[in-house]
């Protein structure tokens, strides 16, 4: 049986974790923009999460799907070299 | 030995029952009639070998062990090979995996100076002053920078991707 190469597999978790964090982190972030009346303003905390999701949902979204394509190169060059 | 008995006429490089004048002795017996000409058996080349006084040369006591074929009782064990020390992680991988971790987060940092300061700062009829540039600079400055460090890791995880090789 072939061994995994467990790079692959941590590459993987990478895009994957940052291209649905990147989501995750735009969508948490949209619900802010529409404040209803009652709503009070949000704290430190919430300020903090705020300006690192500012920081890094783009990077983010950049680097992961750039991930996912350069492991679709890898694989098909790992795939065309078992076949010669 | 044989060396003696005959008063030492025979040359003491060579065994002696291979030279001319040798007479075997009663508890001696002829070498194998299978050995080719010039041969030595090896479990007479011990007794064939001349003593060191002969020779001169005393290196030849240890490294005659190591001639052998067949190790005797006697040798100590061969310890086992060393393992070969484990390859050294390349200098300028790890210099990369720094400057990825210095981008990205100086990266935030410059985002979190510079939305403090774009809160604190009123440019309404200031006109243009150095603290707009820097702010500017510093608001162009974040996504590259986080970008481009979380690219070096990926990129230094790629390379250990494709240098992986299985264990054998």
């Amino acid at each position: 049986m072939r061994k995994r190469n467990p790079w692959i597999g941590a590459l993987w978790f990478c895009a994957v974790v940052l291209v649905l964090g990147a989501f995750a982190a735009q969508v948490w972030q949209a619900s802010f923009w529409y404040p209803s009346a009652t709503d009070v303003s949000p704290g430190p905390v919430v300020r903090f999460l705020q300006q690192i999701a500012d920081a890094l949902v783009s990077p983010a979204l950049y680097v992961g799907f750039g991930t996912i394509g350069g492991l679709l190169f890898l694989h098909a060059r790992n795939r065309a070299r078992r076949k010669s | 030995m044989a060396d003696s008995a005959t008063g030492g006429r025979f040359d003491p490089r060579f065994d002696p029952r291979f030279q001319p004048g040798y007479t075997p002795g009663p508890k001696e017996s002829t070498p194998d009639a299978a050995a080719p000409p010039g041969s030595v058996p090896q479990h007479r080349e011990a007794e064939a070998a001349p003593p060191d006084e002969v020779r001169g040369d005393a290196s030849a006591v240890e490294t005659a062990p190591e001639q052998r074929d067949t190790p005797l009782e006697s040798d100590p064990p061969e310890p086992n090979p060393p393992e070969p020390d484990p390859p050294e992680p390349n200098p300028l991988e790890r210099t990369l995996l720094v400057a990825g971790a210095v981008l990205v987060f100086g990266g935030i940092a410059i985002a979190f100076w510079a939305n403090s300061v774009n809160y604190q700062y009123n440019s309404f009829g200031n006109g243009l002053s150095w603290q707009q540039l820097l702010l500017a600079a510093a608001w162009s400055l974040t996504a590259p920078m986080v970008t481009v460090g979380l690219a070096i890791g990926v990129g230094v995880m790629f390379r250990r991707a494709i240098a992986w090789k299985p264990p054998e």
